[in-house]
């Protein structure tokens, strides 16, 4: 079903960013300029030669960076000693070479030659300042001038931090970092790392040479780490991403620039006799294949011993056997022995220093929590911990270490909190306050207002304004819960009268929604027998097709995993607006069964309907093909590419916009709105699915499918092909086609091989191939 | 008595791989008219003076339908007073389109006709867009008529071919490929085509492979099997146009006579081992020329597979040095409806620069058959 996806996201024709230059092709560069296509805005990529612009496009192609490979052909490399021109042709221009304030002036003074007077120029430096960058500069061109600071990779990382002058529009910056890249802005002041750099490379710093003075093993400081919400990579780990190697530059620079007083002096990686003695042996971390951890022969890893400084088998130490379970870091921070001591210091000292220069690096602490999240990966960010804490207990803990208590953290205890319900901490007045990044969603918005027009304890529907409800799920990942299916019902009776359009969304941070809910389908099998199981499909049935023929448009707002009945939730829906990431996927052939809630059905129609399909048999090939493959797209553009979206539906690239856009496309389906005609689909017959088992027979041969495949393989051939009494000269309508759906699926729950496939993905989480 | 017919001219287009290669995105109906029209230019012939176009497709859907001998006669800008058919025997359409055009001849139903075939597998997959078999027959059945990839392993398994047999066979289709390329023997053939303002002149499909490459391919038709891509043919474009004319046709146009069409056989057998097929149809096709084995000069086979066309070479008792000269399908590709006109003109050319008396183009056939045509040196 490949198909062409290089259409523009939602929004970007409108930022006017028509080209972009990016120059620097390292996995940086190539991976902000591959970002830039995935929105469909075309790039000029440039490096000292067109061929590194070249080699850095394709490392992006092999590590993911693009979305779909058709995105791969909106650039055009280049290189900066004869392609500085087609800055003549940038909207945008992103500055990603080394840093070297020189060479970036050197560069900026070329550009001048070429780029249009008002176009943006920013720069990816992650330690240099604005203020340094445009000095001596004509202040009508500095005005042009702004930092945008990408984490790696750009494709997923999801925070880009802002830095521009009073005379810039931060608000443009900001609204084309989100709109074409997808990226939330944190803003920060003009200082050296901003701000997720500033609290992270002091973090690693304190958090390695804590655990060696207090006598930690690695495993013990990391189960510390991630207690309290880092990454499972942990402190050290995070080192070995980076390199030991660059601990003198970039720590190293760090200290340089910051003033003798700076808390980061106390915690000096850059004079600590481990990490000089491992650089020494090449021990640099993940680029060298050892640092602080290195993979053995045959599988595992083994650790280094602080100690010693020599590597040794990994001791597992579990987050749960800190004290207090891992969950109660006021139990954890004030418990006994060295684990406790490690974890104090860490968070204490952490949280003192956040406070202690929250207000040099951003208005308020809201934007180092999120900053710390997004571009560390923590669940929390410093002030939030605070909160946690208990800021009277931080206090105490801090004059116990010795330490003042800074300004800011006296402040929040004024308000009684660093976060309240009105916003987070100023950094400049007494006073919670919201911030672009603390805007409530659509959702939540209509939530603070009480817009709630019905609903249960499992789903309910919003009024989102204009006459656009939303209906959300309130289950595990939204599933589909009986009590789902019954405001679902609620929904088709009663909005007709009390909204103009329906948007199918959520706010979850990973889900649409994943689908049928196994369990609950193995415990009817278990207890009442397949009866049941039948009524929970053909009710799923009944009321996917009727929202498609309701009176009222229905928008999905598509997100993260939308799996099996999630997707087929969505293939009902008039139109689909995806944030780009997207895992999209029919996965039902790996616990043994098929699509039954019509994604056989609407698959099928959007193959014939679709230019490409050639007859009975080829209209319904792809469909087999990709519900036997159970195949997850890794981006909305590639769930396009895959037929589970069509070319018409759209992509948002910021997350955040996914609701208002969804809204927006509800809104403009309204006028004059009218449901889908009954749909009629062309079926080959018994002798067309005789064709498409052709495939799965020789796959068979050649190793490639198991009997319970082709088995498998065989009951779908027969859905898709109409039945035993399927023919071409009888069209046959959904309702026919979903009938046998349905019967396929109940006559699969029948068969020990999918039992053994539903009960080993249940237990294990992984496919079973019987 | 019947009249003679000889094949006076023989073009080909080049055989790339499909979808990748570079007549991928040309379509069938113009790929045919661009070898038509390369065979006038080349004899002088003008096109009102071809009675018919008879045009071999395996698969004539999609782009190759609506009777693409008809279409492709009309894009090759014959007049409109020339006629056009398709004929269709999978593999063997272009023999059997050769034959149809000699026995026109022979009866005094025209003088000279264009015989020949196109198939693009890249733009109609082979069996189609909508495989419907009879759904009376077994899962077994359909596989043995559609499956060829597990005919060639069943006769690799009952003749006795190798796994190192196969390989040493396509070893040798591809060194002779590559030796000819090299040499300049199939330039003469090719009729160079324009596609997307690229110039494409030469065969795409001609792989400088070893033995050691060969022995490393992993099976691709059968779990344990024997047979792997490498000695098979692969999914090729491309197309063939010969001039099927009276003896006197071509004196009159100054044409020299490449050969004579001696005899001609079709067979069947069982479709689980269609590869078998040109063992019983060029006994026919020989016996029918009043010759025996021994009296062939040069073979042409199709390669669909080593283990297929191995085991007819051994059955038949052929000696290598006589078989594919210039190499076989497994090299060069197989288009399936344009491959026995390239098999036919080759063995007519070939005849020629040897100076042998008769030659045999033979095939196997999906579904079961094998067709072969004997030539006589003119």
């Amino acid at each position: 079903m490949a198909k062409s996806t290089t259409s523009m996201a939602v929004g970007v024709a409108e930022t006017g960013i028509r080209r972009a230059m990016v120059i620097g092709a390292g996995s940086m560069g190539a991976g902000i300029a591959a970002q830039f296509t995935n929105a469909g805005v075309p790039v000029d990529l440039l490096d000292l030669t067109a061929e590194a612009a070249q080699a850095g496009i394709d490392r992006q192609l092999k590590a993911g960076g693009f979305m779909s490979p058709d995105a791969a052909k909106l650039i055009r490399a280049g290189s900066t000693a004869t392609d500085l021109p087609r800055a003549a042709d940038a909207d945008w221009i992103i500055e990603v070479i080394i840093e070297d304030i020189a060479a970036k002036r050197d560069l900026f003074q070329r550009l001048e030659s070429w780029r249009r007077a008002g176009t943006l120029v920013t720069s990816n430096t992650s330690t240099l300042r604005l203020a340094d960058l445009v000095q001596g500069m004509d202040p009508a061109v500095a005005r042009d001038f702004a930092i945008t600071h990408f984490f790696n990779p750009p494709r997923s990382m999801p925070l880009v931090e802002v830095v521009a002058s009073a005379g810039t529009a931060a608000q443009r910056v900001r609204r084309l970092a989100e709109t074409i890249l997808g990226k939330t802005v944190v803003d920060c002041f003009d200082t050296p790392g901003f701000i997720a750099n500033r609290i992270g490379c002091y973090w690693i710093a304190l958090g390695i040479l804590e655990a060696g003075r207090l006598g930690l093993t690695i495993e013990e400081a990391e189960a510390v780490n991630m207690a309290f919400g880092v990454p499972k990579s942990g402190v050290f780990g995070c080192l070995d991403i980076v390199g030991l190697d660059l601990v003198p530059t970039v720590w190293g620079s760090l200290k340089r620039s910051l003033p003798a007083g700076d808390d980061l002096h106390r915690f000096d990686l850059t004079t600590d006799a481990l990490i000089a003695r491992m650089v020494a042996e090449g021990r640099n971390g993940r680029k060298t294949k050892q640092g602080f951890s290195r993979p053995v022969a045959g599988g595992g890893f083994e650790t280094t011993d602080l100690v010693t400084g020599t590597y040794r088998p990994v001791q597992p130490v579990a987050v749960k056997d800190l004290p207090g379970g891992g969950r109660d870091l006021i139990a954890l921070i004030e418990g006994q022995g060295r684990i406790s001591a490690y974890a104090r210091s860490l968070l204490l000292n952490l949280i003192a220093y956040a406070a202690a220069h929250g207000s040099e690096i951003a208005a308020d602490v809201g934007a180092v929590d999120l900053a710390m999240q997004l571009g560390y990966g923590w669940k929390e960010g410093p002030f939030r911990i605070a909160d946690r804490l208990g800021l009277d207990r931080v206090t105490t803990g801090l004059s116990a270490l010795g330490q003042a208590v800074p300004a800011l953290l006296a402040r929040a205890l004024v308000l009684g909190g660093f976060h309240s319900p009105q916003g987070a901490l100023s950094t400049r007045d007494l006073r919670h306050v919201t911030s672009a990044l603390t805007a409530p969603s659509l959702l939540d918005a209509a939530k603070a207002k009480g817009a709630r027009l019905f609903g249960n304890a499992m789903a309910e529907v919003w009024d989102m304004g204009n006459g656009v409800a939303c209906f959300e799920a309130k289950s595990k990942m939204n599933c589909f819960d009986p009590g789902v299916f019954d405001l679902l019902e609620d929904v088709l009776v009663k909005g007709p009268g009390l909204f103009q359009a329906l948007v199918l969304g959520n706010d979850h941070p990973r889900a649409f929604s994943v689908g049928a809910d196994l369990g609950f389908i193995t415990g009817m099998i278990a207890s009442g027998g397949l009866d049941a199981v039948e009524r929970y499909i053909e009710r799923g049935q009944h009321l996917f097709l009727a929202l498609k023929h309701s009176p009222f448009p229905v928008v999905a707002a598509a997100h993260g995993f939308a799996l099996g009945g999630g997707c087929e939730f969505t293939l009902h829906a008039d139109a689909v607006v995806a944030h780009a990431e997207l895992s999209m996927a029919l996965p039902e052939v790996t616990v043994g069964l098929v699509p039954a809630w019509g994604g056989c059905t609407q698959l099928l129609l959007r193959s014939q309907q679709d230019g490409a399909a050639k007859g009975p048999v080829a209209t319904a090939r792809p469909v087999f093909a990709a519900i036997l493959a159970a195949e997850f797209s890794n981006s909305a553009a590639d769930a396009k590419a895959k037929g589970y979206l069509r070319a018409t539906d759209d992509i948002v690239m910021h997350r955040a916009g996914l609701l208002p856009a969804a809204k927006a496309r509800a809104l403009a389906l309204t006028d004059g709105y009218k449901p889908p005609e009954p749909a009629f689909i062309q079926v080959a017959g018994p002798s067309g699915k005789s064709g498409l088992m052709v495939e799965i027979t020789a796959r068979a041969a050649a190793g490639g499918a198991t009997d319970t495949d082709v088995a498998m393989a065989e009951t779908l051939a027969e859905v898709l092909t109409g039945g035993p009494s399927g023919d071409p000269m009888r069209p046959m309508d959904e309702a026919a086609m979903m009938a046998l759906e349905r019967g396929a699926l109940v006559e699969l729950a029948k068969r020990p091989t999918t039992r053994a496939r539903i009960d080993h993905m249940l237990a294990t989480g992984k496919p079973l191939r019987n | 008595m019947p009249r003679e017919a000889i094949i006076a001219a023989y073009v080909r287009s080049p055989f790339t791989f499909a979808r990748k290669g570079g007549l991928a995105s040309v379509r069938p109906d113009d790929l045919g008219a661009h070898v038509i029209r390369a065979l006038l230019e080349r004899t002088g012939v003008a096109g009102a003076e071809i009675e018919d176009v008879v045009w071999g497709c395996a698969f004539p859907e999609g782009e190759q339908g609506l009777n693409i001998g008809r279409v492709t006669s009309l894009r090759a800008g014959l007049p409109i007073t020339t006629a056009g058919m398709t004929v269709n025997r999978w593999c063997g359409s272009s023999v059997q389109a050769i034959q149809i055009a000699a026995g026109t001849v022979m009866m005094g139903a025209g003088e000279a006709l264009i015989a020949g075939g196109t198939e693009s597998m890249s733009r109609v997959p082979m069996m189609g867009f909508n495989i419907m078999p009879p759904p009376s027959w077994s899962a077994a059945e359909v596989s043995d008529f559609i499956n060829v990839g597990l005919t060639a392993e069943r006769v690799a398994r009952e003749q006795d071919i190798t796994r190192a047999d196969q390989d040493a066979f396509a070893f040798g289709s591809h060194s002779k490929a590559m030796a000819a390329r090299a040499a300049g023997r199939l330039a003469a053939e090719i009729a160079p085509i324009m596609v997307n303002d690229t110039l494409v002149s030469e065969d795409g499909c001609i792989r400088d492979a070893t033995l050691d490459g060969l022995a490393t391919l992993k099976t691709v038709f059968l779990e344990g099997g024997t047979v792997t891509a490498g000695s098979s043919s692969p999914m090729t474009d491309g197309a063939t146009a010969l001039l099927v004319c009276t003896p006197e046709f071509a004196t009159k146009h100054a044409l020299k006579p490449m050969a004579r069409i001696a005899g001609f056989g079709v067979s069947g057998c069982d479709p689980g081992i269609m590869g078998m097929g040109p063992v019983e149809s060029s006994r026919k096709a020989v016996a029918r020329a009043g010759l025996k084995m021994a009296d062939i000069d040069v073979v042409e086979m199709n390669e669909a597979f080593a283990s297929q066309a191995e085991a007819c070479r051994r059955l038949l008792e052929i000696d290598p040095a006589k078989l594919n000269i210039d190499g076989g399908a497994i090299a060069l590709g197989h288009p399936l409806g344009a491959t026995g006109g390239r098999l036919v003109g080759k063995a007519a050319a070939l005849l020629q620069r040897v100076g042998g008396r008769y030659g045999l183009a033979t095939q196997c056939i999906g579904g079961g058959m094998g067709i072969a045509m004997v030539l006589e040196a003119l």
